[in-house]
C-alpha cells in the first residue's frame, strides 16, 4: 500500500513537470503572439492612417466633381435658354424692322443734324 | 488507477494552455483593431481640412461656371442687340443713298448747308456733295443770304471739286480750313446713334 503510493506521488510530479512545460510552451507562444501584434501594430497603425487619408482625397475629389458635373448642367441650360430668348429677340426684330428703318429715316430726315 | 487521474490533469492543463493561446490572440486582434481606429480618427482629424477645403473649392468652382455662363448668355444677348439695331441702320442708310432726288431732297440739302453755314459762322463756305447730288440745283445765293442775315456777317458759299465719299449728305466748311460741319451719311450716323441706339432698341425689343 506504501509502496503504491509512493509509486503515486512519483507519477504526480512527473505529470506537474509535464503540466508545467505545456503552461510554459503555451505562456512562450502567447507572449510571441503579443510581441508580434505590438511590432506589426506601428504598420497597421500607418497603413490605415494612409488609407483613410486617401479615401478622404478621393472624397474630395469626388465633391469637386459632382459640382462641377452640376454647375455644367446648370450652365448648359442656361445656355439653352439664352439661346431660345435669342430667337425670340430675332423674330420681335423681324417684326418691327419695318418701323424701326423708318424711325431712323425720319430721325435723319427732320431732325436737326 | 492513476491513470485517468493522470490523463485528466493532462487534458485540463491542455485546455488551459490552449485558453492562454486564444486569450493571447484575443487580445493581439483588439490591439490591432484599437491601433487602426486611432489611425482613422487620427487620419480624419488631421485631414478634415481636405474635405473642407473641396466643399470650398466646389462652391467656388460652381458659382464660377454659373457666373460665367450668365456673363456669357448676356453678352450673346448684347451682341446679338448690336447686330439687329446694325442691320436696321444698315438698311435706312441703304434706303438714304438709294432715295429719289426730289424737292423733298433739296429742300433737306438746302436746310442742312443753312444750318451748317450757321453753326460754321457765315463767311466764305464751301459745300461738298455727293457725286450723285452734284448736278442737283441748289439755291446757294439764297442759303448764304439767309446765312448772312442769321449771323451778320457776309457770307458766301459755293460748290467745291471735292466729292464726298458717301452718296449722301453734305459739308459745310469755311474756306480757310478753321472750321467744318460734317453731314455725310457717316457723320450724321454717327452723331445720331448714341440718339437711335436706346429708341431702336425700345422697338425692336420691347417685351422680350
Amino acid at each position: 500500500m506504501t509502496e503504491d503510493f509512493a509509486a503515486i506521488i512519483m507519477k504526480l510530479r512527473e505529470v506537474e513537470e509535464d503540466v508545467r512545460a505545456l503552461i510554459e510552451e503555451a505562456q512562450d507562444r502567447a507572449d510571441k503572439i503579443l510581441e508580434e501584434a505590438q511590432s506589426s501594430s506601428h504598420r497597421i497603425y500607418r497603413e490605415a492612417y494612409l488609407e483613410e487619408v486617401k479615401r478622404m482625397e478621393e472624397e474630395a475629389s469626388r465633391i469637386i466633381e459632382d459640382a462641377r458635373v452640376e454647375a455644367e448642367r446648370e450652365a448648359s441650360s442656361i445656355l439653352v435658354k439664352a439661346e431660345e430668348m435669342l430667337d425670340e429677340l430675332r423674330a420681335k426684330a423681324r417684326d418691327r424692322f419695318e418701323e424701326a428703318v423708318k424711325l431712323v429715316l425720319k430721325e435723319v430726315m427732320e431732325g436737326s443734324l | 488507477m492513476i491513470d485517468p487521474l493522470v490523463n485528466r490533469i493532462i487534458e485540463d492543463a491542455r485546455v488551459k494552455a490552449q485558453r492562454i493561446i486564444d486569450e493571447a490572440e484575443r487580445e493581439a486582434k483588439a490591439m490591432i483593431e484599437a491601433r487602426r481606429r486611432e489611425a482613422i480618427e487620427a487620419a480624419r482629424r488631421e485631414a478634415s481640412s481636405i474635405i473642407m477645403k473641396a466643399e470650398v473649392e466646389a462652391a467656388y468652382l460652381k458659382r464660377r461656371i454659373l457666373v460665367d455662363a450668365r456673363m456669357r448668355a448676356k453678352w450673346m444677348e448684347i451682341v446679338e442687340k448690336n447686330k439687329l439695331i446694325e442691320d436696321v441702320l444698315r438698311e435706312a442708310a441703304r434706303r438714304l443713298e438709294n432715295m429719289p432726288r426730289d424737292d423733298r431732297y433739296r429742300r433737306f440739302l438746302e436746310d442742312r448747308i443753312y444750318e451748317y453755314g450757321v453753326l460754321a459762322g457765315g463767311g466764305d463756305l464751301e459745300v461738298v456733295l455727293s457725286e450723285d447730288d452734284r448736278g442737283f440745283k441748289l439755291d446757294i445765293d439764297r442759303i448764304a443770304e439767309r446765312v448772312e442775315a442769321t449771323v451778320g456777317i457776309p457770307t458766301t458759299i459755293r460748290v467745291s471739286d471735292s466729292r464726298l465719299k458717301s452718296r449722301w449728305g453734305v459739308v459745310v466748311r469755311r474756306l480757310d480750313g478753321s472750321v467744318e460741319i460734317d453731314g455725310s451719311l457717316e457723320a450724321v450716323f454717327e452723331r445720331l446713334k448714341p440718339k437711335l441706339q436706346p429708341m431702336l432698341a425700345r422697338i425692336l425689343f420691347m417685351g422680350v
